[in-house]
């Protein structure tokens, strides 16, 4: 998922107020940065194109939408930053506490868990002979 | 047809790439018979070994390509030198040979993979400057160190940035874990940023790219492997190995719950594995350390190999297509 700055500041803008048309996002951003009102059309085109915004014809004009939540896009972000590429045959440039896995199932994490429970009581143990 | 200087410094290059065609695939052939066994000396070992062969290649065939140089000529070793190998066209380079191809493909090759790689971490660098710009980031410093709060319910945290890396953990981590839990999770990162373990795994990958693919994969995963087992090492000098261990069962409990939600969180492989050997090392680790003399003496013995195996190939291949 690429994101451009202008196409940053479109879904920012379109999170607080949904339903715009392209003139009136122009107008917002006109504030903040200097684009052309073309240049803010093909932003939105391509956002749609990402599946990133919804849009509805209302007359001559397309009203654009936010498709995906704030919250939504975060964790898709998070997940193209954390995730191990490894297994698609890249290797991961991040190094995250822990990766999830398909194998790891319920089973085995309770077997982990009570491998350390048994280190814990056998610490405790040896300390209460030591005393 | 290049004669003199030139000819000379494309002839090196063709013995070096050879030298590290052989280095490579003896090196293939080591990992074959002796990859098993790495796992079972101490992390700083291993370290060691996975660096070793993933340097192996370049090492064997530079050193090859110094041996059978001009360097010697004048000095007693190159009598004794050109009795085990040599390069009889050393001043006359054909670019139109297949000395000119086998340079050509192995540029092309090393450029295709730097710019996969550098789209690789723009596009991540655009992912991370995205998050920060999206979710309200604030930041808890410890010392020296930070860590960015993410805004978000996936339990995540990790550290990027090669040559300032940067620390993350995000809200739906955080509160879910104590304050003990959340001090080791943090801990494990800062190990990671101080230890510059992106910008090493990069290399790592970069380098083991001219190996095959399934070997440069099991290298990556071990690699990986490696620098998770020492940054939780560094969290031991505050808690306890089983404190340790627990909060990452934790947070591995807490990933699944969350990734059965977001279906669009992709999995990794080799996970399981990894979590389970993170948590037995933890338990029991081991402090078996290999003697420095091994690999060393292992490259001295692949170097004369490569060398002869260099001339062999060179002498074999010219008879086969035979060159003018």
């Amino acid at each position: 998922m690429f994101l451009g700055e202008l196409e940053k500041q479109v879904m920012q803008h379109l999170w607080s107020s949904p339903n715009v048309d392209a003139k009136q996002v122009h107008a917002v951003l006109a504030r903040q940065r200097d684009s052309s009102l073309n240049t803010v059309q093909s932003a939105l085109e391509r956002l749609f194109k990402k599946g990133l915004l919804s849009r509805e014809k209302h007359g001559h004009a397309y009203l654009y939408s936010a498709k995906i939540k704030r919250e939504h896009l975060i964790a898709k972000l998070i997940d193209s930053v954390a995730s191990d590429f490894i297994s698609q045959g890249e290797s991961s440039l991040v190094a995250a506490f822990s990766s999830v896995s398909r194998e790891m199932d319920e089973a085995q994490l309770d077997q982990l868990e009570q491998l350390i429970e048994i280190q814990r009581n056998q610490l405790k143990k040896g300390n209460r002979n030591a005393d | 047809m290049l004669i003199s200087d030139l000819a000379v410094a494309m002839n090196l290059i063709a013995i070096a790439l050879l030298g590290f065609f052989v280095g490579a695939v003896l090196l293939s052939l080591a990992w074959l018979l002796l990859g098993r066994y790495v796992g079972l000396y101490s992390i700083q070992s291993q370290k060691t070994l996975i660096w070793t062969w993933v340097l192996g290649p370049w090492v064997l065939g530079l050193a090859t390509m110094l041996i059978l140089s001009p360097m010697f000529e004048q000095t007693s070793l190159f009598g004794w030198i050109e009795n085990l190998a040599h390069w009889h066209h050393l001043y006359v380079f054909q670019l139109a040979s297949w000395h000119g191809i086998t340079v050509l493909l192995f540029v092309l090759f090393s450029f295709g993979l730097l710019v996969i790689k550098g789209s690789q971490l723009y596009r991540q660098g655009n992912a991370i400057h995205t998050l920060k710009q999206f979710s309200t980031s604030e930041q808890q410093t410890q010392g020296k160190q930070k860590v960015l709060i993410i805004d978000s319910d996936v339990p995540t945290a990790f550290t990027t940035g090669l040559f300032r890396p940067a620390c993350y953990v995000s809200k739906g981590l955080a509160d879910k874990l104590s304050s003990k839990e959340l001090d080791i999770v943090i801990e494990h990162e800062f190990a990671h940023a101080r230890n510059r373990d992106p910008l090493s795994k990069l290399f790592i990958a970069f380098l083991s790219a001219y190996y095959p693919k399934k070997l440069a994969l099991i290298l990556n995963a071990k690699y990986a492997l490696i620098t998770e087992q020492i940054a939780d090492q560094s969290t031991m000098l505050k808690h306890s190995a089983e404190d340790v261990a627990g909060t990452l069962v934790k947070v591995v409990r807490l990933q699944k719950s969350s990734a059965i939600n977001e279906s669009s969180l992709s999995l990794s492989f080799f996970g399981a594995n990894d979590i389970a050997q993170r948590v037995h090392h933890l338990l029991n680790p081991t402090d078996k350390t290999i003697p420095m003399i091994i690999p060393i003496f292992s490259m001295l013995v692949m170097l004369c190999f490569t060398i002869v195996a260099v001339d062999a190939t060179h002498h074999l291949i010219e008879s086969v297509f035979t060159h003018s």
